[in-house]
């Protein structure tokens, strides 16, 4: 469960630490800014209120002295093109001209908007005053300051304005600080946090995404294929390539490379292990077809010969005494017995008429099977089926053991066998007995040779080197039925 | 007139025993000795001699594949295989091949004479050791009901006790007792036997057995 979900875990435990130091920063960089914007808005409250009070004094060069030792280092900067190209440049320059003023702006304002006097650069009071004033509300921010901002070519500045009253009701002291000159350059804006929160964001999204098509989805397609795989028939199917493969982590590219060479090695084994088994069937076979063969041709043919000469010999010579002609009789009988000894031999390392076809050979076998365990044998083989001699001589081992096995530990005395052709195509052989049946544990050639039921596995080995099908049913009480499919 | 016989047989004990045998009688003309398949069709064709003895195993082409071939020219000699095979199939493979005797080396110098002579006059002769131990019985066997006779015909042919039993309108345990009281009559065990004591009894015919599955129309 947990494994299916890995790349959403994996996608929450990235993200959220992410998200928290974004809106961590957010909140310290809106409440830094708020209490910036309150000190200044109490600095430009103090200023103006100041200059108000020289304003009532009443003494005009006490006034001109004043203003002439204000500035907004800033705001001039700006109008006289300098740019802060360096923090200590700019710095140092500032700090020259911070030491001679005091920050800020201030200006005597006439209720219509006039400036009738002024700091340095401090028109712009004017405009700032006349918007306060046609706007009832909404500008003017906590303490009666006023926040706001007007563009100088292409730079917005930031300014934090307050107006006071004079003992004249006709003129107003506007004093104000722009920001710049109150923050410096760290005057930098939400939009920029913003873009590198939501880049951040974006960043770990492709890089989870990366992470989910170069390591996650072939680690499962890899684990699928290794828990579904039948080893020793097939090798790992790993779909076609997909734009990741380009990516994909050298790891898993040789875990790969690991699965495949293994499921190579298990089919070479498996394939190795049934040419030798075929091997050593076929060589068996063989020497046994080769012995019948030298016994047909020699022994055979020289005691066949040995009795034609004692037959002629007693029927052509009739002056041989009674006595002679009884020992004759007698040497033919052993040498009769003789051949019938050696073709038993022959037949039973191979049996001739498998050579004749299926049908014949399945017959013949039935019909000796029946002599010798005393059993019925009951066979119906189409005479028209056309199988190799070497199938035949298969399915005609798989019948031998078959029936000895169901006399042997069955105790059967019917034997069904069956051959007919299904689907056109595929030769079904059913070996069928009611004997006492058995319990047909293990499946695999190797556990069947352990359990000591080596016929079977023998039989199975036949059928898989035809490229057959092999099936035991059987229960105790129930007989036994082996079906080859070939 | 005596009858001409080629013999085809590969080994050479056999077949100069059996040569011998056959120049010694009378009544017999051996007209061809050869030693594998091919020469004996082309000793068969050129001598049209009345008897073919061939071996069933040769190298080359098999004696069955020349009797085929006899059979198919239409040629008038007649054959009798000559075997070391006592099985069967080989009766039934020869049969169908046209062969009208089926002698065993072992025993061919003592029943030839009589095996030329019945199939000479159209007969069919099967060794009577063919059958392993039917050797011992060459008495007749005790007569056949006919649906003994019926029952082991249709045996023969291929048919399963199920099959024969429907076929004929009987029960399986019916089918089995008549089976049973064949085999007992002919003193054998099993259908393979009890085929050859009945083809060697005359008591089925070539004919009937080689005849396609007749009992088919009455189902």
């Amino acid at each position: 469960m947990l494994r299916r979900k890995l790349l959403t875990v994996l996608f929450i435990i990235i993200l959220l630490p992410i998200l928290v130091v974004l809106f961590e920063s957010v909140t310290a960089f809106m409440s830094q800014k708020k209490s910036t914007t309150d000190t200044a808005g109490r600095y430009v409250q103090s200023l103006a209120d100041y200059a108000s009070d020289r304003w009532n004094d009443g003494r005009p060069a006490q006034i001109n002295t004043f203003l002439s030792l204000i500035a907004d280092y800033g705001y001039n900067m700006l109008i006289s093109g300098e740019k802060f190209h360096t923090q200590s440049a700019g710095g140092r320059k500032a700090s020259a001209r911070r030491d001679k003023f005091i920050p800020g702006m201030v200006a005597y304002v006439t209720s219509r908007g006039r400036v009738i006097s002024s700091s340095e650069n401090a028109d712009i009071l004017a405009t700032i005053f006349t918007g306060s004033m046609a706007e009832t509300s909404g500008r003017a921010a906590d303490n009666g300051n006023i926040v706001g901002s007007f563009m100088f070519g292409e730079n917005r500045v930031s300014y934090v304005a307050h107006i006071s009253t004079t003992g004249n009701r006709m003129v107003y002291a506007v004093a104000a600080v722009t920001m710049l000159s109150w923050m410096g350059r760290n005057d930098f804006n939400m939009m920029k946090l913003a873009f590198a929160g939501i880049l951040g964001t974006l960043i770990c999204l492709v890089g989870l995404f990366l992470l989910r098509g170069s390591v996650i989805k072939p680690l499962r397609a890899l684990s699928s294929q290794v828990e579904t795989i039948k080893w020793g028939t097939e090798t790992p199917k790993f779909g076609a390539d997909s734009i990741f493969d380009k990516l994909r982590v050298d790891e898993i590219s040789s875990l790969k490379k690991a699965v495949t060479d293994l499921a190579y090695r298990m089919i070479d084994k498996e394939s190795l292990e049934k040419r030798y088994l075929g091997d050593i069937i076929k060589a068996q076979e063989d020497e046994r077809g080769r012995i019948a063969q030298d016994i047909h041709d020699g022994p055979i043919q020289v005691v066949s010969a040995l009795i034609q000469r004692i037959q002629m010999l007693n029927i052509a010579s009739l002056g041989i005494p009674p006595d002679a002609s009884r020992q004759l009789a007698d040497s033919e009988d052993i040498a009769q017995n003789l051949v019938e000894d050696l073709r038993d031999i022959c037949d039973s390392l191979v049996p001739p008429w498998v050579s004749l076809g299926l049908a014949s050979c399945i017959e013949e076998a039935s019909g000796r099977f029946e002599r010798q365990h005393s059993i019925t044998v009951n066979a119906v083989v189409n005479q028209e089926l056309e199988v190799p001699r070497e199938t035949t001589l298969a399915l005609f081992r798989i019948f031998q053991e078959a029936v000895s096995n169901a006399v042997r530990h069955g105790h059967a005395d019917t034997v069904s066998v069956e051959a007919s052709l299904r689907g056109g195509r595929t030769l079904e052989f059913v070996i069928s007995d009611n004997g006492a049946g058995f319990v047909p544990e293990a499946e695999t050639p190797d556990t069947l040779v352990q359990k000591g039921q080596r016929g079977l596995a023998g039989m199975r080995r036949r059928v898989e080197l035809l490229g057959g099908e092999f099936v035991i049913k059987s229960a105790p009480g129930e007989g036994a039925e082996i079906t080859v499919r070939i | 007139m005596p009858v001409t016989i080629v013999i085809a047989d590969d080994h050479p004990l056999t077949r100069s025993g059996l040569a011998e045998w056959i120049r010694k009688n009378e009544n017999f003309t051996l007209t061809g000795e050869v030693d594998d398949g091919s020469s004996a069709w082309d000793a068969v064709r050129e001598l049209r001699p009345d008897i073919a003895l061939l071996d069933i195993q040769m190298p080359g082409e098999s004696g069955i594949s020349v009797a085929q071939k006899i059979k198919d020219n239409g040629l008038p000699t007649r054959v009798i295989m000559l075997t070391s095979f006592n099985a069967q199939p080989y009766v039934m493979a020869s049969l169908r091949a046209g062969a009208s005797g089926f002698v065993l080396k072992t025993t061919a110098v003592r029943e030839l004479e009589v095996a030329i002579k019945q199939v000479m006059s159209g007969g069919f002769y099967l060794d009577s050791r063919v059958a392993g131990t039917l050797s011992d019985r060459q008495m007749t066997p005790e007569p056949l009901s006919s649906r003994e006779r019926e029952v082991l015909l249709v045996t023969t042919k291929g048919f399963s006790i199920k099959e024969i039993a429907s076929m004929l309108c009987i029960t399986e345990r019916t089918v089995q007792a008549h089976l049973t009281s064949v085999y007992a009559k002919f003193g054998c065990r099993g259908k393979s036997e009890a085929l050859l004591v009945a083809l060697r009894h005359g008591i089925i015919t070539i004919d009937e057995l080689l005849e396609g599955t007749s009992l088919d129309g009455d189902n």
